[in-house]
């Protein structure tokens, strides 16, 4: 049984170690034909702008729903 | 647990503002660091709304956990800075540290503990990355 069982270990181990490079090799691939998924310059300037729109809008829906008693 | 997400995220923000994607161009570089510049204070501001939303009631009356008096201050402060961020997003380190000044000031004892994780977060960011280039 334990023979078995040290056996089992042995092979998963061997697979990990054929596999895991193959995966990443195919996830690297994937990402240099995709430019790597890096931003462009136009969906940073758009991320941003929404950014910052979702936070004031965000402050402004607070206020309305705790009016300020001294103002 | 939300609010340990969010601040994971925050300090996500750390290392992703240090490597800008080397395909943006220098104007988009400035708007890409001037984002995690706005991420990092509309953070803050999302877990104080979040936190007034919190009742506790030990002691006794009933509370919010972050005072509407705290929020007020963390949202004023931030409207302000995003505000001028927007205006001009190159300047964002200088808005922000404006904004976390006026918290340290005007935030009672009890709104800078329970805030102090995220203020730190923050102030963090802009310290090291809002140098020459805005961040």
């Amino acid at each position: 049984m334990e023979d078995s069982t040290g056996n089992m270990a042995g092979l998963i181990v061997q697979l990990a170690a054929i596999f895991v490079p193959i995966v990443q090799q195919i996830i690297r691939e994937h990402a240099d034909a995709n430019d790597g998924d890096l931003p462009t310059d136009e969906q940073v300037i758009a991320k941003f702008q929404s950014d910052i729109d979702m936070y004031l809008a965000e402050g402004a829906s607070w206020r309305v729903s705790h009016p300020d008693s001294d103002a | 647990m939300k609010r340990l997400i969010l601040l994971m995220a925050l300090y996500a923000l750390i290392p992703a503002c240090a490597k800008t994607p080397p395909s943006l161009s220098p104007t988009g570089t400035r708007f890409y660091q001037a984002d995690r510049g706005v991420v990092a204070i509309g953070t803050v501001q999302h877990v104080a709304i979040d936190l007034n939303r919190i009742q506790v009631c030990d002691p006794q009356p009933c509370h919010a956990l972050l005072s509407d008096q705290n929020t007020r201050i963390v949202v004023d402060a931030t409207t302000t800075a995003l505000t001028t961020i927007k205006a001009a997003p190159s300047g964002w380190a200088a808005a922000e540290t404006t904004a976390l000044e006026r918290l340290a000031a005007q935030l009672d004892e009890a709104g800078k503990k329970e805030l102090a994780a995220y203020l730190d977060a923050a102030r963090q960011i802009v310290t090291t990355f809002g140098g020459a280039n805005g961040g």
